[in-house]
C-alpha cells in the first residue's frame, strides 16, 4: 500500500491500521493523496496515529487535512495523534498555532 | 552503385584534369531534360551517359528520378519527423506556459518547413468574429496589412476553410487561383502559382477551430506525401491549439478573477505609505488563494491584512473572496485583530462550505507609534527600521481560519517613525531544502542589505527574492511604513 507518487510516500502500520506512516512532503500537489487516506479515518477505534518523522516539507495544505482530520477524529470520540513531528512539522505547529490544540507525540 | 559513381563524379570534378576535360566540352552536360535545376550536384556528365546503350540511359534516367524522389521523400520525412516532434512538444508545453498565439506561430513556421512553402498563413477565428492571421515573419508588410483588413465574410480560401463544412481547397494552377477574384492581389504582388487551405479541426469539434493556408510561387501539386503530411500537420495543430485555447480561457477565468478578489486601488492614508505585490504561481494555469487587503476603520485606523487559502485551484480563489470579506466586516466592526480572527474562524469552521486559511490582521494608527496584530496559523510579519534592522515581531500564534479552535490574542508592537512592517504569504520566502526559519533568515538578511529602507526599494527587493525559480507557490505580500 504505497503511494506511487515519489514526493510523498504514505504506509500503514502492519500492526496498526490506524497508524499511517508518511515521508516526503505536503503540499498542494500531494495533499489531495493524503486527504483519500484521512477520510474516512483509517482503522475503528482508538487513536489516529501519524507518523511525521519523515516529513521534509509541510505547508497550509498539510494543516488543512491534519485539523480537518483531527475534528472527525474527535467527533468519532477517537483521537489525533502527530507522532515524532520531524522539524519542519514542530515549526509549522508552532508558527500556525496548533502545537497546543493537537496531540503531539515526540515520540 | 549508383551513389558511389556519383561521389566519384562530384569529387573528381576539380582533381582529375583528363576525365574532366570531355565534360567540359560537352554543349549540353545537363544530362535529364527535366532534371532539377536546383539540384546540378546531381547531374550526371553525358559523356559518362554516351557510352552506354540508349536502353540503359533510359533506365538510368528512371533510376535518377527515382532516387531524387527517395531524397525528397527522405529530406522531407526528416523535416516532418522534426516537425511532428515541435508539435507534439509543443502540445506537450502549451500545458504550463503557451500562450495561444506562441501557439500559431510555431504552427506556421513548422508547417512552412515541412510543406516547403514561403507563403504559410494561419487564421484564427476570434471570439468577437473578427479573423486573427498569423504569418511568417517575414511578410511584407503591405500583404500583411491586407490580411488583417479581411473580414469573415470576404471570399478568399483561407477564410471559406473556417466554415462548418470547409474541405481542403486545392488551387493548383492559374485557371484555379483565377476562380478566386480576392486572390488577385497576391497573385500579382507575391506572385502566387498554387495555394491550398485547410480546415484544422479538433477530435472534439466539427466546426474549424482555424484554417492553415500554404502557397508556392510556382504551380505546385500535392502528391500521396504532401497530403499525408498535410492531413497530419492539420490534426496535431488543431488539437495543439484547441488545448491551449482552453488552457488559456481557465488561465484569463483564473487571472480575473484573482485580481477581482483582489483591492482594486490601496487607500491614501496620511502619515502611512502603502504598498502591495501579489505573484501569481509559476504555473500560469494555476490560481492561488493569497490575499492582502486594507481597511479603512474607525477613529483613523488602517486594518491591514494578509492571508492564505490552502491550495490552488478556481475554488481556493474563490474561498479567498468569501474568508477575505468575512474577515474584513468583522475586523471594521469589532477594531481588534484578535476578535475578528476568532469570528471568522468560528464561522467558516461552522458554515455547510467549511473553509481553511492562514491569516495575519494589522492595525495601526498614523498618529500612534506602535502597532496591534494577531495571527491566524499565519507566519508573522518582519519590521525594518531606518537603521536597516530587521526582526520577526513576535506575537502569540492562534489556530487558522475554519479550524473552529479559536482563541485568537492580539499583540502590541512598537512602530516608530520611518519604520516597516513587511506581511507576506508564505510563498514570498519559502524554499524547498530550507526550514522555515532558515527561509525566513534569508529574507530578513536581504531587507538588512538595502541601506535606504524606504517602501518602494523593500518592495523592488521583494520583487526580486520572488524572482527566483524555487519559490513557485504564489505569494501576496503587504507594506507599510510609517513616515
Amino acid at each position: 500500500m504505497t503511494d506511487p507518487n515519489p514526493r510523498l510516500s504514505i504506509s500503514s502500520d502492519q500492526t496498526d491500521a490506524a497508524r499511517l506512516v508518511l515521508v516526503g512532503e505536503i503540499d498542494a500537489h500531494t495533499a489531495p493523496e493524503l486527504a483519500g487516506h484521512l477520510d474516512p479515518l483509517p482503522g475503528d477505534a482508538g487513536d489516529v496515529t501519524l507518523d511525521v518523522a519523515a516529513i521534509e516539507f509541510i505547508d497550509s495544505s498539510g494543516l488543512r487535512l491534519i485539523v480537518e482530520a483531527h475534528h472527525r477524529a474527535v467527533a468519532a470520540e477517537r483521537r489525533l495523534v502527530v507522532l515524532r513531528p520531524s522539524a519542519a512539522v514542530v515549526r509549522l505547529l508552532e508558527i500556525s498555532g496548533l502545537r497546543d490544540h493537537l496531540a503531539v507525540d515526540p515520540g | 552503385m549508383t551513389s558511389e559513381e556519383d561521389a566519384d563524379v562530384d569529387e573528381a570534378a576539380d582533381l582529375d584534369e583528363d576525365d574532366d576535360a570531355d565534360v567540359d566540352e560537352e554543349p549540353d552536360a545537363e544530362p535529364i531534360a527535366d532534371q532539377d535545376a536546383a539540384r546540378p550536384s546531381r547531374a550526371r556528365p553525358a559523356r559518362w551517359r554516351a557510352a552506354y546503350e540508349p536502353d540503359l540511359a533510359v533506365r538510368l534516367a528512371v533510376a535518377e528520378q527515382r532516387i531524387e524522389l527517395l531524397e525528397r521523400i527522405v529530406t522531407r520525412e526528416r523535416a516532418a519527423r522534426v516537425a511532428r516532434r515541435d508539435l507534439q512538444r509543443l502540445a506537450a508545453e502549451s500545458v504550463a506556459a503557451g500562450s495561444v498565439d506562441e501557439v500559431a506561430t510555431a504552427i506556421v513556421r513548422g508547417s512552412s518547413e515541412v510543406l516547403a512553402s514561403p507563403l504559410t498563413t494561419l487564421a484564427l477565428p476570434e471570439p468577437d468574429g473578427r479573423i486573427r492571421f498569423v504569418h511568417l515573419d517575414d511578410i511584407p508588410d503591405e500583404v500583411r496589412a491586407r490580411w488583417d483588413a479581411a473580414t469573415p465574410d470576404v471570399e478568399v480560401p483561407l477564410v471559406r476553410a473556417l466554415d462548418a463544412d470547409a474541405t481542403w481547397i486545392e488551387l493548383l494552377d492559374h485557371d484555379a487561383l483565377a476562380a478566386w477574384p480576392a486572390l488577385a492581389p497576391d497573385v500579382e504582388r507575391a506572385g502566387l502559382g498554387s495555394y491550398v487551405a485547410v480546415p484544422l479541426r479538433s477530435r472534439r469539434s466539427r466546426v474549424p477551430i482555424a484554417a492553415l493556408g500554404f502557397g508556392y510561387r510556382t504551380p505546385t501539386e500535392l502528391d500521396g506525401l504532401d497530403r499525408a503530411l498535410v492531413a497530419e500537420l492539420s490534426e496535431l495543430a488543431g488539437e495543439a491549439l484547441e488545448r491551449t485555447a482552453e488552457l488559456q480561457h481557465t488561465r484569463d477565468i483564473a487571472e480575473t478573477l484573482q485580481h477581482a478578489l483582489l483591492p482594486r486601488r490601496l487607500p491614501r492614508v496620511e502619515g502611512l505609505t502603502l504598498r502591495a505585490l501579489y505573484r501569481p504561481t509559476a504555473e500560469r494555469a494555476d490560481v492561488g488563494g493569497d490575499w492582502y487587503d486594507v481597511i479603512d476603520l474607525a477613529d483613523d485606523a488602517i486594518g491591514l491584512v494578509v492571508g492564505d487559502v490552502a491550495g490552488h485551484d478556481t475554488s481556493s480563489a474563490a474561498e479567498m473572496g468569501r474568508i477575505r470579506h468575512v474577515l474584513a466586516s468583522h475586523l471594521l466592526e469589532r477594531g481588534d485583530p484578535g476578535e475578528a480572527l476568532t469570528i471568522a474562524d468560528r464561522y467558516f469552521a461552522h458554515v455547510e462550505e467549511s473553509s481553511f486559511a492562514t491569516a495575519l490582521v494589522m492595525v495601526l494608527r498614523p498618529s500612534v507609534e506602535e502597532i496591534v496584530l494577531a495571527t491566524a496559523g499565519h507566519p508573522p510579519p518582519l519590521l525594518v527600521t531606518v537603521a536597516s534592522e530587521v526582526s520577526l515581531l513576535a506575537i502569540d500564534p492562534g489556530p487558522p481560519i475554519g479550524s473552529g479552535l479559536g482563541g485568537h490574542r492580539s499583540g502590541c508592537h512598537d512602530l516608530p517613525a520611518g519604520a516597516s512592517v513587511v506581511a507576506m504569504t508564505d510563498g514570498a520566502f519559502e524554499r524547498r531544502g530550507m526550514t522555515i526559519d532558515e527561509s525566513i533568515t534569508e529574507l530578513a538578511a536581504r531587507l538588512a542589505a538595502v541601506p535606504d529602507p524606504g517602501p518602494t526599494t523593500l518592495l523592488r527587493v521583494l520583487r526580486d527574492h520572488l524572482e527566483d525559480p524555487d519559490r513557485s507557490d504564489d505569494a501576496a505580500v503587504l507594506i507599510a511604513t510609517r513616515t
